[in-house]
């Protein structure tokens, strides 16, 4: 009787549990898509790049007029910057310190048993007692104390020739050590910096690069990309759609918040021509902040001709000087 | 039974005699003697030290200086927006929802990797190309 009653209430569980959907997997939250792009767009080759621009609904969108209030017309410019990729070089006085330092850490620091520690006559100890030549030849050449920095130097460049020297056993498994321990680090100058192409992003890896684009006229050619604002869009759709339609889809952008980091006011120059019914006195551009993580700019040869990632100190070979006196605040210096 | 035990040879990991060597190595070394530096020694190291403090606290004060003027740029642009036009400076005040930071963010390493720029589509025409 008792297995009777079982599988009644085991088929009311069952009936129970077919009839609850499967409701729990569907409502993923609107972050979790958003990352997912962001890493669709990183490994796929051919996908079409997507930026974090919420794009309004072309529903809404419906007329492709410029904004114009008070007779200026509304521009939304964007500052594109290429983050540095490596860590800066250190200043002499930096080198010099932290050589310093490990010094004074060294002599401060517990005794190490190196007869306890390592095993008799395997490679490591061997390699120790190398370094261990090494650091008493380098002490013994120095002329006045250890703490003293400018000996430190001259002692360090003189340590690299008598270490090559020192090392006069090198017997096979030495070698095999020697090979086992050798790691190939890349150049941190690279082909880009040696032949200063201006175009590439693989130039100056320690410093921001911003873009640049030139625009097919005589006076101020260089500026950053920018473009008029539409009726019903936003600062940050204008700015992406923008640098969309000018520089190509093939870049991998974020743009940095809604909020605008710079502005610049001017008024045309007699003769300017506009679309709008409404006679222009002047622009203002807003400038947004983007950030690039891959791909390249590929120039439309209808608004721009040709473009360039610079640091702060070049672009005032390229770009006007009072553009660049409005401009330079927003930009780092490293 | 162990004849002559030492001190403390119950509380290594089963009995073994090699950690109260490890521990005697450890613990019981004599202790170094103490730095002596000359009163030139240690006004050398006193001038070093202030002399990375005081490069340190320079660039710092760069740094913030910079970040002064970026703000101030910000601060103009945002009021010269709220003046302009009331619509786009509240989409501009606004936050997005979801928002999270782009996981290609990279972090700054010694040297460059292999790859140091992915292009892309590098069949598209560039004046690069």
């Amino acid at each position: 009787m008792s297995s009777i009653l079982r599988r009644q209430v085991f088929r009311a569980a069952a009936g129970s549990f077919a009839a609850v959907p499967r409701m729990q997997i569907q409502a993923i939250p609107a972050r979790l898509t958003l990352t997912a792009r962001s890493y669709a767009s990183a490994s796929a080759q051919e996908a079409p790049l997507k930026s974090n621009v919420s794009m309004t609904s072309s529903a809404v969108v419906s007329s492709t007029k410029n904004l114009i209030i008070d007779n200026t017309r509304i521009v939304a410019g964007v500052v594109v910057s290429r983050q540095p990729l490596i860590l800066r070089d250190l200043s002499p006085f930096e080198q010099e310190y932290f050589l310093y330092q490990k010094q004074l850490e060294r002599d401060n620091a517990a005794p190490f048993g190196a007869e306890f520690y390592f095993k008799k006559g395997s490679v490591a100890e061997r390699r120790w007692k190398q370094q261990e030549a090494e650091r008493n030849a380098r002490s013994s050449t120095s002329t006045s104390s250890s703490s003293s920095s400018s000996s430190a130097s001259a002692s360090s460049a003189a340590s690299k020739a008598t270490g090559s020297e020192a090392s006069e056993e090198l017997t096979e498994e030495d070698r095999v050590a020697a090979m086992e321990s050798k790691i190939e680090f890349n150049d941190r100058v690279t082909e880009a910096d040696r032949k200063n192409d201006v175009r590439s992003l693989e130039r100056a890896l320690q410093r921001t690069l911003y873009l640049i684009v030139k625009k097919p006229r005589e006076e101020h050619s260089w500026q950053f990309p920018q473009g008029g604002v539409r009726l019903c869009e936003n600062l940050q759709e204008a700015a992406s759609r923008e640098l969309q339609e000018e520089c190509g889809g093939n870049m991998d952008l974020w743009f940095v918040g809604r909020v605008p980091i710079g502005h610049h006011v001017y008024s045309h120059p007699k003769g300017f021509q506009t679309e709008a019914a409404v006679a222009v006195k002047g622009t203002k551009v807003f400038f947004m902040k983007a950030h690039i993580f891959a791909g390249q700019v590929q120039v439309d040869n209808k608004e721009i001709v040709d473009f360039a990632w610079v640091t702060k100190e070049e672009m005032k070979n390229y770009v006007s000087e009072d553009y660049y006196k409005v401009v330079e605040d927003m930009l780092s210096d490293f | 039974m162990r004849a002559g035990a030492k001190k403390g040879a119950s509380t290594s990991l089963n009995g073994d005699v090699r950690n109260d060597l490890i521990k005697k190595v450890l613990f019981d070394a004599p202790p170094r003697p103490a730095i002596r530096l000359t009163p030139e020694d240690f006004e050398r190291h006193e001038t070093i030290e202030r002399a990375w403090k005081l490069v340190r606290q320079q660039r710092k004060q760069e740094q913030e200086k910079g970040l002064a003027r970026k703000f101030e740029m910000m601060r103009k642009a945002n009021a010269e927006l709220e003046a302009t036009s009331p619509v786009l400076f509240k989409h501009s005040q606004s936050k997005e929802r979801n928002a999270v930071f782009p996981r290609q963010l990279r972090t700054l390493t010694d040297t460059p990797p292999k790859q140091i720029w992915n292009y892309r589509q590098p069949t598209n025409a560039t004046p690069k190309a």
